[in-house]
Protein backbone atom coordinates (compact mmCIF):
# COMPACT_ATOMS: atom_id res chain seq x y z
CA UNK A 1 0.00 0.00 0.00
CA UNK A 2 2.97 2.49 0.47
CA UNK A 3 3.87 2.09 -3.08
CA UNK A 4 -0.09 3.55 -3.58
CA UNK A 5 0.21 6.29 -1.39
CA UNK A 6 3.52 7.11 -3.18
CA UNK A 7 1.68 7.29 -6.22
CA UNK A 8 -1.60 9.37 -4.85
CA UNK A 9 0.32 12.11 -3.32
CA UNK A 10 2.28 12.49 -5.74
CA UNK A 11 -0.68 12.86 -7.95
CA UNK A 12 -2.26 14.72 -5.44
CA UNK A 13 0.78 17.39 -5.66
CA UNK A 14 0.17 17.72 -9.17
CA UNK A 15 -3.67 18.56 -8.75
CA UNK A 16 -5.03 21.57 -10.03
CA UNK A 17 -8.44 20.74 -8.65
CA UNK A 18 -6.64 19.80 -4.83
CA UNK A 19 -5.25 23.25 -4.92
CA UNK A 20 -8.07 25.36 -6.66
CA UNK A 21 -9.96 23.92 -3.15
CA UNK A 22 -6.99 24.58 -0.56
CA UNK A 23 -6.84 28.25 -1.90
CA UNK A 24 -10.18 28.62 -2.41
CA UNK A 25 -10.90 27.95 1.34
CA UNK A 26 -8.09 30.05 2.50
CA UNK A 27 -9.61 32.89 0.71
CA UNK A 28 -12.76 32.40 2.13
CA UNK A 29 -11.49 31.63 5.15
CA UNK A 30 -9.06 34.98 5.26
CA UNK A 31 -12.02 37.37 3.09
CA UNK A 32 -14.95 36.49 5.20
CA UNK A 33 -12.82 37.30 8.46
CA UNK A 34 -11.29 40.36 7.41
CA UNK A 35 -15.89 41.10 6.38
CA UNK A 36 -17.04 40.02 9.78
CA UNK A 37 -14.37 41.79 11.66
CA UNK A 38 -15.14 45.19 9.99
CA UNK A 39 -18.76 44.86 9.65
CA UNK A 40 -18.70 44.80 13.72
CA UNK A 41 -15.57 46.90 14.36
CA UNK A 42 -18.08 49.20 12.20
CA UNK A 43 -20.71 48.39 14.84
CA UNK A 44 -18.58 48.79 17.48
CA UNK A 45 -19.67 45.26 18.54
CA UNK A 46 -16.50 43.69 17.66
CA UNK A 47 -16.07 41.23 20.78
CA UNK A 48 -13.12 38.16 20.65
CA UNK A 49 -11.62 35.97 17.93
CA UNK A 50 -14.18 32.93 19.38
CA UNK A 51 -16.99 34.53 17.78
CA UNK A 52 -15.81 34.20 14.39
CA UNK A 53 -12.66 31.82 14.12
CA UNK A 54 -14.67 28.41 13.47
CA UNK A 55 -17.80 29.96 11.76
CA UNK A 56 -16.28 28.09 8.31
CA UNK A 57 -16.93 25.19 9.58
CA UNK A 58 -20.24 24.15 8.37
CA UNK A 59 -19.18 24.74 4.76
CA UNK A 60 -16.17 22.30 4.80
CA UNK A 61 -18.07 19.90 4.07
CA UNK A 62 -19.13 20.86 0.92
CA UNK A 63 -15.88 21.21 -0.03
CA UNK A 64 -14.31 18.05 0.69
CA UNK A 65 -17.29 16.84 -0.80
CA UNK A 66 -16.35 18.70 -4.11
CA UNK A 67 -12.43 17.56 -3.90
CA UNK A 68 -13.55 13.92 -2.81
CA UNK A 69 -15.05 13.28 -6.06
CA UNK A 70 -13.59 15.15 -8.06
CA UNK A 71 -10.51 13.36 -7.21
CA UNK A 72 -11.85 9.83 -7.37
CA UNK A 73 -13.72 9.68 -10.37
CA UNK A 74 -11.03 10.29 -12.12
CA UNK A 75 -9.85 7.31 -11.26
CA UNK A 76 -12.93 5.59 -12.69
CA UNK A 77 -13.29 8.07 -15.50
CA UNK A 78 -9.64 7.66 -16.45
CA UNK A 79 -9.62 4.37 -16.10
CA UNK A 80 -6.30 4.29 -14.09
CA UNK A 81 -8.16 2.81 -11.39
CA UNK A 82 -7.20 -0.45 -13.36
CA UNK A 83 -3.45 -0.15 -13.53
CA UNK A 84 -3.23 -0.59 -9.63
CA UNK A 85 -5.47 -3.26 -10.22
CA UNK A 86 -4.25 -5.13 -13.31
CA UNK A 87 -0.60 -4.80 -11.86
CA UNK A 88 -1.21 -6.83 -8.34
CA UNK A 89 -2.39 -4.37 -5.59
CA UNK A 90 -5.40 -5.48 -3.96
CA UNK A 91 -8.72 -4.36 -3.74
CA UNK A 92 -8.30 -3.25 -0.07
CA UNK A 93 -5.07 -1.35 -0.58
CA UNK A 94 -6.93 0.30 -3.60
CA UNK A 95 -9.65 1.47 -1.09
CA UNK A 96 -7.36 2.12 1.82
CA UNK A 97 -4.80 4.32 0.02
CA UNK A 98 -7.40 6.75 -1.59
CA UNK A 99 -9.49 7.34 1.84
CA UNK A 100 -6.12 8.22 3.08
CA UNK A 101 -5.37 10.29 0.59
CA UNK A 102 -8.51 11.65 0.77
CA UNK A 103 -8.54 12.10 4.29
CA UNK A 104 -5.13 14.00 4.29
CA UNK A 105 -6.36 16.06 1.58
CA UNK A 106 -9.38 17.29 3.40
CA UNK A 107 -7.11 17.67 6.56
CA UNK A 108 -5.13 19.79 4.15
CA UNK A 109 -8.14 22.24 3.17
CA UNK A 110 -9.05 22.25 7.20
CA UNK A 111 -5.46 23.86 7.88
CA UNK A 112 -6.28 26.16 5.00
CA UNK A 113 -9.72 27.17 6.97
CA UNK A 114 -7.91 27.54 10.16
CA UNK A 115 -4.49 29.44 9.00
CA UNK A 116 -7.00 31.59 6.98
CA UNK A 117 -8.50 32.40 9.89
CA UNK A 118 -5.58 34.13 11.97
CA UNK A 119 -6.10 37.04 9.78
CA UNK A 120 -8.62 38.48 12.62
CA UNK A 121 -6.23 38.10 15.21
CA UNK A 122 -4.82 41.63 14.02
CA UNK A 123 -8.60 43.02 14.79
CA UNK A 124 -9.66 40.55 17.93
CA UNK A 125 -6.17 38.93 19.37
CA UNK A 126 -5.92 35.19 20.03
CA UNK A 127 -8.65 32.82 20.73
CA UNK A 128 -9.45 33.04 24.28
CA UNK A 129 -10.77 29.67 24.95
CA UNK A 130 -7.12 28.29 25.99
CA UNK A 131 -4.83 25.80 24.78
CA UNK A 132 -6.80 22.90 26.03
CA UNK A 133 -10.35 24.38 24.71
CA UNK A 134 -8.53 25.11 21.39
CA UNK A 135 -7.10 21.73 20.94
CA UNK A 136 -10.65 19.96 21.76
CA UNK A 137 -11.50 21.76 18.84
CA UNK A 138 -8.71 20.81 16.62
CA UNK A 139 -9.26 17.18 17.16
CA UNK A 140 -13.00 17.50 16.27
CA UNK A 141 -12.05 19.08 13.10
CA UNK A 142 -10.30 15.86 12.63
CA UNK A 143 -12.79 13.91 13.63
CA UNK A 144 -15.79 14.98 11.38
CA UNK A 145 -13.16 15.47 8.59
CA UNK A 146 -12.50 11.72 8.91
CA UNK A 147 -16.22 11.15 9.32
CA UNK A 148 -16.61 13.34 5.78
CA UNK A 149 -13.98 11.38 3.76
CA UNK A 150 -14.83 8.46 4.85
CA UNK A 151 -18.48 8.85 3.52
CA UNK A 152 -17.47 10.35 0.51
CA UNK A 153 -14.96 7.67 -0.32
CA UNK A 154 -17.51 5.20 0.10
CA UNK A 155 -19.69 6.96 -2.58
CA UNK A 156 -16.77 7.49 -4.88
CA UNK A 157 -15.27 3.87 -4.76
CA UNK A 158 -18.42 2.31 -5.14
CA UNK A 159 -20.01 4.39 -7.56
CA UNK A 160 -17.97 4.64 -11.05
CA UNK A 161 -20.71 6.78 -12.93
CA UNK A 162 -20.34 10.46 -13.31
CA UNK A 163 -23.33 11.38 -11.24
CA UNK A 164 -21.13 10.60 -8.05
CA UNK A 165 -20.46 13.89 -7.74
CA UNK A 166 -23.95 15.09 -7.51
CA UNK A 167 -24.61 12.07 -4.83
CA UNK A 168 -21.96 13.12 -2.88
CA UNK A 169 -23.24 16.86 -2.97
CA UNK A 170 -26.46 15.71 -2.34
CA UNK A 171 -25.84 13.67 0.47
CA UNK A 172 -23.76 16.66 2.31
CA UNK A 173 -27.47 18.55 1.73
CA UNK A 174 -29.01 15.71 3.39
CA UNK A 175 -26.88 15.86 6.30
CA UNK A 176 -27.08 19.47 6.93
CA UNK A 177 -30.77 19.19 6.61
CA UNK A 178 -31.27 16.51 9.05
CA UNK A 179 -28.92 18.16 11.62
CA UNK A 180 -30.09 21.69 11.18
CA UNK A 181 -33.92 20.64 11.65
CA UNK A 182 -32.55 18.32 14.96
CA UNK A 183 -30.52 21.63 16.08
CA UNK A 184 -33.10 24.27 15.62
CA UNK A 185 -35.33 22.16 17.70
CA UNK A 186 -33.16 21.88 20.44
CA UNK A 187 -32.30 25.64 19.93
CA UNK A 188 -36.36 26.11 20.30
CA UNK A 189 -37.19 28.22 24.39
CA UNK A 190 -38.46 26.79 27.57
CA UNK A 191 -40.91 29.24 27.31
CA UNK A 192 -42.34 31.89 25.06
CA UNK A 193 -43.60 34.90 25.63
CA UNK A 194 -46.37 36.49 23.78
CA UNK A 195 -48.07 40.03 23.89
CA UNK A 196 -51.68 40.38 24.59
CA UNK A 197 -54.02 43.14 23.89
CA UNK A 198 -57.01 43.52 25.57
CA UNK A 199 -60.27 44.40 22.76
CA UNK A 200 -61.27 46.88 25.33
CA UNK A 201 -58.26 49.28 24.72
CA UNK A 202 -56.27 48.42 28.23
CA UNK A 203 -53.16 47.78 27.97
CA UNK A 204 -51.17 45.13 26.90
CA UNK A 205 -49.85 42.43 29.19
CA UNK A 206 -47.10 39.91 28.64
CA UNK A 207 -47.87 36.43 29.13
CA UNK A 208 -45.23 33.43 29.67
CA UNK A 209 -46.81 30.25 28.31
CA UNK A 210 -44.72 26.85 28.03
CA UNK A 211 -43.31 26.42 24.24
CA UNK A 212 -45.16 23.19 22.44
CA UNK A 213 -41.73 22.84 20.39
CA UNK A 214 -39.60 22.64 23.21
CA UNK A 215 -38.48 19.49 23.44
CA UNK A 216 -37.32 17.77 26.86
CA UNK A 217 -36.38 14.64 28.34
CA UNK A 218 -35.48 11.08 26.18
CA UNK A 219 -36.55 12.75 23.03
CA UNK A 220 -34.27 16.08 24.11
CA UNK A 221 -31.30 13.06 24.40
CA UNK A 222 -31.73 11.81 21.29
CA UNK A 223 -31.90 15.24 19.16
CA UNK A 224 -28.67 15.88 21.44
CA UNK A 225 -26.94 12.34 20.15
CA UNK A 226 -28.21 13.01 16.61
CA UNK A 227 -26.78 16.37 16.62
CA UNK A 228 -22.94 15.17 18.33
CA UNK A 229 -23.56 12.19 15.99
CA UNK A 230 -23.57 13.63 12.48
CA UNK A 231 -20.53 15.16 10.85
CA UNK A 232 -22.90 18.22 9.82
CA UNK A 233 -24.13 18.56 13.42
CA UNK A 234 -20.75 18.60 14.90
CA UNK A 235 -19.53 21.30 12.65
CA UNK A 236 -22.39 23.02 12.68
CA UNK A 237 -21.61 23.11 16.38
CA UNK A 238 -18.24 24.47 16.01
CA UNK A 239 -19.16 27.31 14.61
CA UNK A 240 -20.19 28.73 17.72
CA UNK A 241 -17.62 26.71 20.08
CA UNK A 242 -21.22 25.17 21.57
CA UNK A 243 -19.45 21.35 22.25
CA UNK A 244 -21.10 19.78 24.79
CA UNK A 245 -20.44 16.25 24.97
CA UNK A 246 -16.90 16.16 23.41
CA UNK A 247 -16.02 12.52 24.08
CA UNK A 248 -19.18 11.06 22.12
CA UNK A 249 -18.32 13.74 18.79
CA UNK A 250 -15.02 11.65 18.67
CA UNK A 251 -16.51 8.60 19.18
CA UNK A 252 -19.65 9.30 16.61
CA UNK A 253 -16.72 10.32 14.38
CA UNK A 254 -14.93 6.99 14.94
CA UNK A 255 -17.68 4.84 14.24
CA UNK A 256 -18.89 6.35 11.48
CA UNK A 257 -15.60 6.62 9.50
CA UNK A 258 -14.90 2.75 10.78
CA UNK A 259 -18.56 1.59 9.50
CA UNK A 260 -18.48 3.37 6.43
CA UNK A 261 -14.77 2.27 5.52
CA UNK A 262 -15.16 -1.05 6.65
CA UNK A 263 -18.75 -2.13 4.48
CA UNK A 264 -16.87 0.25 1.85
CA UNK A 265 -13.98 -2.50 1.69
CA UNK A 266 -16.69 -5.21 1.92
CA UNK A 267 -18.61 -4.20 -1.12
CA UNK A 268 -15.69 -2.71 -3.20
CA UNK A 269 -14.09 -6.20 -3.04
CA UNK A 270 -17.30 -7.59 -4.87
CA UNK A 271 -17.74 -4.66 -7.31
CA UNK A 272 -17.30 -5.64 -10.67
CA UNK A 273 -15.09 -2.93 -12.57
CA UNK A 274 -15.19 -2.13 -16.03
CA UNK B 1 3.02 -27.18 -22.92
CA UNK B 2 3.90 -24.16 -21.47
CA UNK B 3 0.66 -22.07 -21.11
CA UNK B 4 1.04 -17.98 -19.73
CA UNK B 5 -2.73 -18.55 -19.42
CA UNK B 6 -5.26 -21.03 -18.85
CA UNK B 7 -8.82 -20.88 -18.36
CA UNK B 8 -11.19 -23.22 -17.45
CA UNK B 9 -14.87 -23.23 -18.24
CA UNK B 10 -15.34 -19.36 -17.42
CA UNK B 11 -18.88 -18.59 -16.66
CA UNK B 12 -20.16 -14.73 -15.56
CA UNK B 13 -23.28 -13.57 -15.43
CA UNK B 14 -24.41 -10.45 -15.99
CA UNK B 15 -27.74 -8.65 -14.44
CA UNK B 16 -29.07 -9.06 -18.44
CA UNK B 17 -27.29 -12.45 -18.98
CA UNK B 18 -24.10 -14.87 -19.52
CA UNK B 19 -20.96 -12.89 -21.17
CA UNK B 20 -18.80 -16.07 -20.78
CA UNK B 21 -20.33 -19.72 -20.92
CA UNK B 22 -18.01 -22.42 -20.16
CA UNK B 23 -14.69 -20.58 -22.28
CA UNK B 24 -11.56 -22.49 -22.36
CA UNK B 25 -8.58 -21.26 -23.83
CA UNK B 26 -4.54 -22.01 -23.84
CA UNK B 27 -1.91 -18.58 -24.18
CA UNK B 28 1.57 -19.88 -25.23
CA UNK B 29 4.04 -18.55 -23.87
CA UNK B 30 5.45 -16.34 -26.57
CA UNK B 31 2.89 -16.33 -28.63
CA UNK B 32 1.50 -13.38 -29.90
CA UNK B 33 -2.80 -14.83 -29.48
CA UNK B 34 -5.40 -13.40 -31.53
CA UNK B 35 -9.11 -12.85 -29.60
CA UNK B 36 -11.58 -12.88 -31.94
CA UNK B 37 -15.26 -12.70 -31.75
CA UNK B 38 -17.62 -10.29 -32.69
CA UNK B 39 -19.21 -7.43 -30.40
CA UNK B 40 -20.75 -8.82 -27.45
CA UNK B 41 -18.85 -12.42 -27.95
CA UNK B 42 -16.96 -12.25 -24.38
CA UNK B 43 -13.84 -10.50 -25.34
CA UNK B 44 -13.60 -7.91 -22.92
CA UNK B 45 -15.44 -9.82 -20.46
CA UNK B 46 -12.31 -12.75 -20.16
CA UNK B 47 -9.61 -9.65 -19.80
CA UNK B 48 -11.47 -8.61 -17.07
CA UNK B 49 -11.61 -11.19 -15.42
CA UNK B 50 -7.53 -12.25 -15.90
CA UNK B 51 -7.09 -8.39 -14.77
CA UNK B 52 -8.77 -9.07 -11.75
CA UNK B 53 -11.35 -6.45 -12.58
CA UNK B 54 -14.24 -8.50 -11.80
CA UNK B 55 -14.70 -11.74 -10.42
CA UNK B 56 -15.76 -15.23 -12.50
CA UNK B 57 -19.31 -16.46 -11.76
CA UNK B 58 -17.59 -20.08 -12.20
CA UNK B 59 -14.93 -21.65 -13.78
CA UNK B 60 -11.05 -20.99 -13.13
CA UNK B 61 -8.48 -20.03 -14.73
CA UNK B 62 -4.39 -19.69 -13.67
CA UNK B 63 -1.96 -17.48 -14.96
CA UNK B 64 1.70 -18.59 -15.09
CA UNK B 65 0.30 -21.95 -13.68
CA UNK B 66 -1.16 -19.62 -10.88
CA UNK B 67 -4.76 -20.38 -9.56
CA UNK B 68 -7.29 -17.08 -9.82
CA UNK B 69 -8.63 -17.87 -5.90
CA UNK B 70 -5.03 -18.13 -4.70
CA UNK B 71 -3.34 -15.06 -2.90
CA UNK B 72 -0.73 -15.57 -5.22
CA UNK B 73 -2.34 -14.50 -8.29
CA UNK B 74 -1.68 -10.44 -7.41
CA UNK B 75 2.40 -11.72 -7.43
CA UNK B 76 1.32 -13.51 -10.57
CA UNK B 77 -0.37 -10.19 -12.06
CA UNK B 78 2.73 -8.08 -11.01
CA UNK B 79 4.48 -9.96 -14.45
CA UNK B 80 1.94 -9.04 -16.67
CA UNK B 81 0.61 -5.43 -18.37
CA UNK B 82 -2.23 -4.73 -19.77
CA UNK B 83 -5.09 -1.70 -21.89
CA UNK B 84 -8.39 -2.73 -21.63
CA UNK B 85 -10.81 -0.92 -23.79
CA UNK B 86 -9.59 2.71 -23.12
CA UNK B 87 -5.81 3.22 -22.39
CA UNK B 88 -5.44 3.97 -18.71
CA UNK B 89 -3.76 7.31 -18.68
CA UNK B 90 -4.18 10.51 -16.30
CA UNK B 91 -5.35 13.37 -19.35
CA UNK B 92 -3.45 16.02 -17.12
CA UNK B 93 -0.33 14.57 -17.08
CA UNK B 94 2.25 14.63 -19.31
CA UNK B 95 3.09 11.08 -20.98
CA UNK B 96 6.55 11.11 -18.25
CA UNK B 97 4.60 12.07 -15.63
CA UNK B 98 2.32 9.59 -16.26
CA UNK B 99 5.06 6.77 -16.45
CA UNK B 100 6.30 8.32 -13.37
CA UNK B 101 3.31 7.68 -12.11
CA UNK B 102 3.06 3.94 -12.99
CA UNK B 103 6.58 3.59 -11.53
CA UNK B 104 5.67 4.53 -7.98
CA UNK B 105 2.80 2.66 -8.25
CA UNK B 106 4.85 -0.53 -9.00
CA UNK B 107 7.20 0.56 -6.48
CA UNK B 108 9.82 0.35 -8.86
CA UNK B 109 13.65 2.31 -6.81
CA UNK B 110 13.96 4.45 -9.70
CA UNK B 111 12.73 6.06 -12.85
CA UNK B 112 15.98 4.15 -15.20
CA UNK B 113 14.39 3.17 -17.72
CA UNK B 114 11.56 5.27 -18.18
CA UNK B 115 13.03 7.42 -21.39
CA UNK B 116 13.78 4.46 -23.16
CA UNK B 117 10.08 2.93 -22.87
CA UNK B 118 9.05 6.72 -24.28
CA UNK B 119 11.21 5.92 -27.09
CA UNK B 120 9.96 2.46 -27.47
CA UNK B 121 6.58 3.53 -28.07
CA UNK B 122 7.78 6.82 -29.61
CA UNK B 123 6.64 9.39 -27.23
CA UNK B 124 10.01 10.40 -26.29
CA UNK B 125 9.69 13.90 -28.04
CA UNK B 126 6.26 14.95 -26.36
CA UNK B 127 7.63 17.16 -23.60
CA UNK B 128 5.35 18.68 -21.81
CA UNK B 129 2.49 18.08 -23.85
CA UNK B 130 -0.78 17.03 -21.73
CA UNK B 131 -1.58 13.25 -22.46
CA UNK B 132 -5.30 15.02 -23.17
CA UNK B 133 -3.81 16.95 -25.85
CA UNK B 134 -2.24 13.72 -27.76
CA UNK B 135 -3.85 11.62 -30.71
CA UNK B 136 -5.66 8.74 -30.15
CA UNK B 137 -2.47 7.13 -31.31
CA UNK B 138 -0.21 8.72 -29.21
CA UNK B 139 -2.65 7.68 -26.03
CA UNK B 140 -2.77 3.45 -27.42
CA UNK B 141 0.51 3.94 -27.15
CA UNK B 142 0.93 5.58 -23.90
CA UNK B 143 -0.88 3.38 -22.65
CA UNK B 144 0.85 0.36 -23.87
CA UNK B 145 4.05 2.08 -22.16
CA UNK B 146 2.29 2.55 -18.62
CA UNK B 147 1.05 -1.28 -19.10
CA UNK B 148 4.73 -2.29 -19.81
CA UNK B 149 6.54 -0.27 -16.77
CA UNK B 150 6.71 -3.40 -15.18
CA UNK B 151 8.84 -5.12 -17.54
CA UNK B 152 6.27 -8.00 -18.06
CA UNK B 153 6.55 -10.55 -20.11
CA UNK B 154 2.72 -10.91 -20.58
CA UNK B 155 0.47 -7.93 -22.39
CA UNK B 156 -2.94 -8.07 -22.61
CA UNK B 157 -4.05 -5.08 -25.40
CA UNK B 158 -7.85 -5.29 -26.04
CA UNK B 159 -8.81 -3.82 -29.21
CA UNK B 160 -5.52 -1.97 -29.63
CA UNK B 161 -6.34 -0.64 -33.10
CA UNK B 162 -9.72 0.83 -32.53
CA UNK B 163 -10.48 4.31 -33.35
CA UNK B 164 -6.69 4.28 -35.14
CA UNK B 165 -5.84 5.94 -38.66
CA UNK B 166 -4.02 3.68 -40.73
CA UNK B 167 -0.47 4.80 -39.93
CA UNK B 168 -1.45 4.39 -36.06
CA UNK B 169 -2.18 0.67 -36.66
CA UNK B 170 0.68 0.17 -38.23
CA UNK B 171 2.57 1.75 -35.24
CA UNK B 172 0.76 -0.39 -33.44
CA UNK B 173 1.25 -3.38 -34.97
CA UNK B 174 5.17 -2.73 -35.48
CA UNK B 175 5.11 -2.00 -32.02
CA UNK B 176 3.51 -5.54 -30.88
CA UNK B 177 5.82 -7.48 -33.01
CA UNK B 178 9.17 -5.45 -31.59
CA UNK B 179 7.99 -6.78 -28.35
CA UNK B 180 7.47 -9.99 -29.08
CA UNK B 181 10.59 -10.55 -30.80
CA UNK B 182 13.17 -8.22 -29.36
CA UNK B 183 11.42 -8.96 -25.89
CA UNK B 184 10.33 -12.24 -25.91
CA UNK B 185 6.60 -10.58 -24.56
CA UNK B 186 3.96 -13.20 -24.87
CA UNK B 187 0.90 -10.73 -26.12
CA UNK B 188 -2.84 -11.62 -26.14
CA UNK B 189 -4.61 -8.99 -28.40
CA UNK B 190 -8.06 -9.20 -29.17
CA UNK B 191 -10.08 -7.57 -31.98
CA UNK B 192 -12.52 -7.42 -34.61
CA UNK B 193 -10.25 -6.33 -37.42
CA UNK B 194 -9.08 -9.60 -38.60
CA UNK B 195 -6.91 -8.76 -41.30
CA UNK B 196 -4.94 -6.67 -38.84
CA UNK B 197 -4.39 -9.48 -36.52
CA UNK B 198 -3.38 -12.06 -39.47
CA UNK B 199 -0.54 -10.08 -39.74
CA UNK B 200 0.36 -9.99 -36.09
CA UNK B 201 -0.97 -13.29 -34.58
CA UNK B 202 0.71 -16.57 -34.29
CA UNK B 203 -1.93 -18.39 -32.80
CA UNK B 204 -5.78 -17.65 -32.89
CA UNK B 205 -8.95 -18.21 -30.66
CA UNK B 206 -12.34 -17.59 -32.16
CA UNK B 207 -15.31 -16.60 -29.53
CA UNK B 208 -18.40 -16.83 -30.01
CA UNK B 209 -21.43 -16.01 -27.51
CA UNK B 210 -18.97 -16.24 -24.53
CA UNK B 211 -17.52 -20.06 -25.92
CA UNK B 212 -14.29 -20.88 -27.02
CA UNK B 213 -15.10 -22.16 -31.00
CA UNK B 214 -11.55 -22.85 -32.01
CA UNK B 215 -8.02 -22.44 -31.14
CA UNK B 216 -5.69 -22.97 -33.97
CA UNK B 217 -2.07 -22.08 -34.46
CA UNK B 218 -1.46 -19.64 -37.29
CA UNK B 219 0.55 -22.30 -39.73
CA UNK B 220 -2.55 -24.58 -39.28
CA UNK B 221 -4.73 -21.69 -39.99
CA UNK B 222 -2.47 -20.60 -43.30
CA UNK B 223 -3.19 -24.35 -44.24
CA UNK B 224 -6.82 -24.67 -43.77
CA UNK B 225 -6.84 -21.03 -45.54
CA UNK B 226 -4.81 -22.03 -48.08
CA UNK B 227 -5.71 -21.64 -51.57
CA UNK B 228 -6.82 -25.20 -53.34
CA UNK B 229 -8.82 -26.91 -55.98
CA UNK B 230 -11.47 -28.78 -54.01
CA UNK B 231 -12.89 -31.78 -55.66
CA UNK B 232 -15.79 -33.97 -54.71
CA UNK B 233 -15.69 -37.58 -55.86
CA UNK B 234 -17.51 -40.31 -55.69
CA UNK B 235 -14.63 -42.47 -54.48
CA UNK B 236 -11.17 -40.47 -53.40
CA UNK B 237 -9.18 -43.26 -53.47
CA UNK B 238 -8.38 -43.62 -57.23
CA UNK B 239 -8.36 -39.63 -57.13
CA UNK B 240 -5.05 -39.86 -55.05
CA UNK B 241 -3.71 -42.73 -57.06
CA UNK B 242 -3.81 -40.06 -60.00
CA UNK B 243 -2.73 -37.16 -58.39
CA UNK B 244 0.30 -39.29 -56.78
CA UNK B 245 1.05 -40.08 -60.40
CA UNK B 246 1.11 -36.40 -61.83
CA UNK B 247 2.82 -35.70 -58.71
CA UNK B 248 0.88 -32.83 -56.76
CA UNK B 249 0.40 -32.02 -53.37
CA UNK B 250 -3.20 -32.73 -51.99
CA UNK B 251 -4.89 -33.12 -48.55
CA UNK B 252 -7.91 -35.45 -48.44
CA UNK B 253 -11.00 -34.14 -46.72
CA UNK B 254 -13.16 -36.82 -46.69
CA UNK B 255 -13.85 -40.28 -48.29
CA UNK B 256 -15.31 -38.36 -51.40
CA UNK B 257 -13.60 -34.56 -51.18
CA UNK B 258 -9.86 -33.60 -51.52
CA UNK B 259 -8.05 -30.85 -51.92
CA UNK B 260 -5.41 -30.25 -54.30
CA UNK B 261 -2.73 -27.64 -53.99
CA UNK B 262 -1.22 -27.16 -57.35
CA UNK B 263 -3.05 -26.16 -60.82
CA UNK B 264 -3.54 -30.04 -61.94
CA UNK B 265 -4.47 -30.09 -66.06
CA UNK B 266 -8.43 -31.08 -64.84
CA UNK B 267 -8.65 -32.56 -68.55
CA UNK B 268 -5.90 -34.73 -67.85
CA UNK B 269 -7.18 -35.34 -64.14
CA UNK B 270 -10.70 -35.69 -65.17
CA UNK B 271 -9.77 -38.22 -68.00
CA UNK B 272 -7.74 -40.24 -65.58
CA UNK B 273 -10.33 -40.45 -63.28
CA UNK B 274 -13.38 -41.67 -66.21
CA UNK B 275 -10.52 -44.42 -66.95
CA UNK B 276 -10.64 -45.58 -63.22
CA UNK B 277 -13.93 -45.70 -62.94
CA UNK B 278 -14.46 -42.54 -60.29
CA UNK B 279 -17.06 -40.21 -61.06
CA UNK B 280 -16.37 -35.95 -60.55
CA UNK B 281 -19.36 -34.47 -58.77
CA UNK B 282 -17.98 -31.21 -58.41
CA UNK B 283 -14.50 -29.17 -58.73
CA UNK B 284 -14.29 -25.86 -57.66
CA UNK B 285 -11.43 -23.28 -56.52
CA UNK B 286 -11.37 -22.79 -52.65
CA UNK B 287 -9.87 -19.46 -50.94
CA UNK B 288 -10.41 -18.90 -47.51
CA UNK B 289 -9.40 -15.92 -45.83
CA UNK B 290 -9.37 -15.41 -42.31
CA UNK B 291 -12.65 -13.42 -42.64
CA UNK B 292 -14.44 -16.27 -44.25
CA UNK B 293 -12.87 -19.04 -42.01
CA UNK B 294 -14.19 -17.42 -39.06
CA UNK B 295 -17.51 -16.66 -40.84
CA UNK B 296 -17.74 -20.76 -41.42
CA UNK B 297 -16.71 -20.73 -37.55
CA UNK B 298 -19.28 -18.69 -36.09
CA UNK B 299 -22.14 -18.33 -38.59
CA UNK B 300 -22.85 -14.89 -40.03
CA UNK B 301 -25.43 -14.18 -38.06
CA UNK B 302 -26.18 -11.09 -36.44
CA UNK B 303 -24.69 -9.31 -33.53
CA UNK B 304 -27.25 -9.69 -30.90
Amino acid sequence: MTNLLRANFSRLKRDGMFWSCVLTVLACSIGFMVLWCLENAERGALTDLDEFYFRLSAAMGFFYAMFTCLFLSVEYGEGTIRNKLTVGHTRREVYLANFITVFAASLCMAAAWLVGGLAGVPFLGFLTIGPVGTALCFVIIVGFTAAFSAIYTFIGMLNDRRSATVITVAVWLILVLVSSIFENTLHEPEEITQMLVSVDGGAPAAVTEPNPYYISGIQRTIYEFVVDFLPTGQSSSLQNINIGHPVRMLLSSLGITAAFTLGGLRLFERKDLK
Amino acid sequence: MDYILETKNLIKHYKNGKALNGLTMHVEKGAIYGFVGRNGAGKTTLIRLICGLQEPTEGTFTLYGCPNKSKEITKARRRMGAVVETPSIYLSMTAEENLKQQYQILGLPSYDGLKDLLELVRLGNTGKKKAKDFSLGMRQRLGIAVALAGDPDFLILDEPANGLDPQGIVEIRELILRLNRERQITVLISSHILDELSRLATHYGFIDNGRMVKEISAPELEASCRKCLRLTVSDARPLTTALDKMGLEYSVRSDTEVDVYEAPSVTELTLALHSAGCEVKNIHEHDESLESYYMNLVGGGSDD
